[in-house]
């Protein structure tokens, strides 16, 4: 061989060298991802527990401000506030702001961050496999990124506190709702609530990915219609909730997109002056907004079905009707969205189909309490401490119901609308009801998140203190609202303060039972209480 | 001076001082009639199903699991009850939106932040005036030191004047953001939405002022934004609009000293 062939064949040599190297770095790299996004479900879904309990964390203490401003009329909270971030100004003008900045993040984090991550993601991965008879989701890694997605939104939405929203002031203080004008560029100039819009696609999308995750989790398999019907409840509250999920989220990113189109390219979706309309936005974000909150109740009732029956020691009633009822409440909760929009000034004609079709939705919820009387009934009840939430939860959701009813009347709206009877109906229903149901599936599973068994007289304790403290903090509103008081508002007339005062008591004594839930944990922890497997038994 | 404005520790709505509110507060009072048992009877008969059911009396029951015709019981009787409701809740709405009498005033209502502006329009007679929040230090000057006729954060400066027991539409839009132009004691909510002229009509059945505030929130003056509504006999009014088309200042003025002397 002469010099240049054994050049070639040198440059041959080191080329195969390299890409053999570069094979086995890509493999190496691919198998430490591998294993970094195995995870087990059941760690998927403590995770998302422990997200859930840290966002939640963050939104009380944010209502528990509220609540303080609230205690008294005039401004004596936020002003503080102000004073601490701004250290010069106006400190009762900048309270303002900051005040409907709380309000809007205390929504955004008990909705997105708190009760969507508990309710759907944490006990479903810990559960819904099992139920199944499956080892795993269908999709091991896609829970991972909606973790990851769910994680990186809250960044965001913590990121959009620390951003200017005005231009002298930090903070989006839109509301959760988040309707334009007030929330485009004219009116909330700051990057401010581009980070709220950005927080809402990654959680829209981490939702977006973990429902369809669920969906093809629950609906596998040949043999569906023999295992379907036999499935738990819980696991057709979550299916149910995945399809809402996906047909409604895509619509919500769409009225944010334009929104944030608005704010950042000058298009005129929502600009009247161009001939675009902002109640578009309210009829796209509702569309979303009305069948999240049946999101967020399903698997809530999925769970209550669960534990009732478990502890009457029966099979629940009528399975069949509750399966019926809960496809039900989310067909028509899709079709209801315009009951929040009954001042708007739409037609007659329109606002008299949403009367009709919201009171319509109270029929299958009928079905489903009627049917839970019907499992205590003849049943052999014990009162250990999930039943006594599981039943909590039906009185609590029974009155918020009853409210929600009397809403539907839009001409019941024309003086409730936008009042206080509005903010006690979606807080007995989401902070009474579906936190009930959240805890009472948080007690019933203590042994699979924590290995431990807790106190159950602590656990008894914790929510009596919950339910006199909710309802001391929420029932006051109501008169609140029949009286007139606006929501949102940092400051109201004197002659609201009584009840505010009484409602403002019971915020502080629900601070009391959050307190509690942590000690249980550490106690439970701390006693290294060994759980047996199954300890319903 | 009648003043339709909450009462601190009040349950109930405000009283009515318009047939609207009239007809939505018997409304309430029927809904209540039939809804509110719904949420006493559940949480009783949760107790007493886990007092009879008890676990430890070892009674052995019969498990019933499934009943096709009390399941068709309790999807017909709900259907029932709302229909009940229905009924009247949509003639209450029709009232509220079909309005066929012809209006003795109409006023151009225009929102902004924070505050609003009220228009008349009487032949060659403009009367346009905002109405702020009553600044604290305006009380004396405009003869509103009364706390109970003229609450703190419900008293304006200049109120929307309308004569009574007369049909006045409202045209309703905004400047800026989404407000809504409320007043409980009337019965009347609607909002104001930038590039849209919502109408509503009411008819105050009394003399007095009626007040109420912002009800779509806009922004950090969002509880500081009152609607105040003085509603004078129809003489009154129209002296008001006569001596206001020259001097909105000036017209107020006398109407308040009338207010004082009638008491």
């Amino acid at each position: 061989m002469d010099n240049s062939e054994l050049q070639a064949a040198i440059a041959c040599f080191k080329l195969y060298n390299l890409f053999v190297r570069t094979k086995r770095r890509l493999e190496k790299t691919v198998e430490l991802l591998d294993r970094l996004t195995s995870w087990n479900h059941k760690t998927l879904g403590k995770a998302y527990m422990l997200f859930s309990i840290i966002a939640g964390s963050i939104g009380i203490t944010m209502s528990a401000l509220i609540r303080a401003e609230l205690h008294r009329p005039d401004i004596q909270v936020f002003n503080r506030i102000a004073k601490f971030v701004y250290k010069t100004g106006d400190f009762v003008d900048q309270a303002k702001h900051l005040y409907n900045t709380t309000m809007t993040a205390h929504g955004l984090i008990m909705i997105f961050y708190m009760l969507m991550p508990m309710l759907i993601n944490g006990f479903g991965n810990l559960v819904v496999p099992e139920m199944l008879g499956a080892n795993s989701l269908a999709f091991p890694k896609m829970g991972v990124a909606s973790l990851a997605l769910l994680v990186w939104s809250l960044a965001h939405a913590i990121t959009s506190l620390i951003t200017k929203g005005t231009p002298t002031e930090y903070g989006a203080g839109t509301g959760w709702t988040l309707y334009p004008p007030l929330s485009n560029a004219t009116f909330h100039p700051g990057k401010s609530v581009n980070h709220v819009i950005k927080a809402i696609y990654l959680a829209s999308a981490s939702s977006l990915i973990s429902a369809a995750n669920f969906v093809s989790t629950i609906l596998n398999g040949r043999k569906l219609a023999k295992t379907l019907p036999k499935a738990s409840l819980f696991v057709w509250g979550i299916l149910m909730s995945s399809i809402l999920l996906v047909l409604t989220l895509p619509v919500l990113a769409s009225a944010i997109t334009m929104l944030l189109t608005d704010r950042l390219l000058d298009t005129v979706f929502y600009e009247p002056k161009a001939g675009g309309d902002p109640v578009l936005f309210q009829h796209l974000f509702w569309f979303f907004g009305h069948p999240e909150v049946y999101i967020l109740i399903l698997p809530a009732f999925g769970i209550v079905s669960e534990i009732i029956s478990k502890f009457s020691n029966k099979r629940v009633f009528g399975k069949a009707g509750m399966v019926f009822a809960m496809g039900l409440i989310g067909l028509i909760g899709l079709m209801v969205w315009a009951h929040h929009m009954y001042t708007v000034g739409l037609s007659y004609e329109a606002q008299k189909y949403f009367v009709v079709a919201t009171m319509a939705v109270a029929v299958p919820t009928g079905i489903k309490v009627f049917s839970w009387l019907s499992t205590l009934w003849r049943g052999s009840i014990s009162l250990k401490a999930p039943m006594i939430w599981a039943l909590g939860f039906v009185c609590l959701f029974v009155i918020g119901g009853i409210t929600g009813i009397q809403l539907a009347n839009a001409s019941l709206s024309k003086t409730l609308h936008d009042t206080y009877y509005v903010v006690a109906h979606f807080h007995y229903i989401l902070s009474l009801a579906a936190v009930f149901g959240l805890l009472a599936a948080w007690y019933y599973w203590f042994h699979k998140i924590t290995k431990r068994s807790y106190k159950s007289s602590l656990c008894i304790l914790h929510s009596i203190i919950t339910f006199v403290g909710a309802n001391v903090a929420f029932l006051p509103q109501h008169f609140l609202g029949l009286a007139g008081m606006p929501r949102r508002c940092v400051d109201y007339p004197e002659a609201f303060s009584g009840w505010n005062k009484i409602s403002s008591y019971g915020a502080y004594l629900s601070l009391t039972s959050v307190v509690l839930f942590f000690y249980i944990i550490a106690e439970a922890v701390a006693k290294n209480r060994q759980s047996p497997q199954d300890p319903w038994k | 001076m009648y003043i339709g404005a909450p009462k601190n520790w009040q349950t109930r709505l405000q009283k009515a001082a318009s047939p609207a509110m009239k007809r939505t507060i018997q409304l309430t009072q029927f809904t209540n009639l039939v809804l509110l048992p719904i949420a006493v009877v559940v949480p009783i008969a949760i107790i007493a199903l886990c007092i009879r059911y008890n676990a430890s009396k070892n009674t052995k029951w019969k498990h019933i699991n499934q009943s096709v015709w009390i399941e068709m019981l309790w999807t017909v009787v709900p259907i029932a009850i709302l229909t009940g409701i229905c009924v009247p809740s949509l003639k209450a709405l029709r009232y509220q939106i079909n309005q066929k009498r012809k209006a003795s005033a109409v006023v151009k209502v225009t929102a902004h932040q924070w505050r609003w502006n009220y228009e008349y329009s009487f032949g060659n007679k403009q009367i346009k005036y905002d109405s702020n929040i009553l600044d604290e230090s305006l009380r004396s000057k405009l003869n509103k030191t009364n706390l109970k006729s003229y609450p703190k954060l419900f008293a304006v400066d200049y109120e929307l004047v309308v004569p009574t027991k007369r049909v006045i539409k409202l045209l309703i839009t905004s400047a800026d953001v989404i407000h809504a132009f409320a007043v409980p004691s009337l019965g009347i909510k609607v909002d104001a939405v930038p590039g849209k002229v919502n109408s509503a009509w009411i008819k105050a059945t009394r003399d007095g002022i009626y007040y109420g505030q912002c009800s779509e929130f806009c922004g950090k003056g969002h509880a500081y934004m009152p609607i105040a509504i003085r509603a004078v006999d129809q003489n009154g009014f129209e002296k008001w609009i006569k001596a206001a088309g020259v001097n909105v200042s000036k017209a107020f003025m006398v109407l308040r000293s009338k207010a004082l002397a009638n008491g």
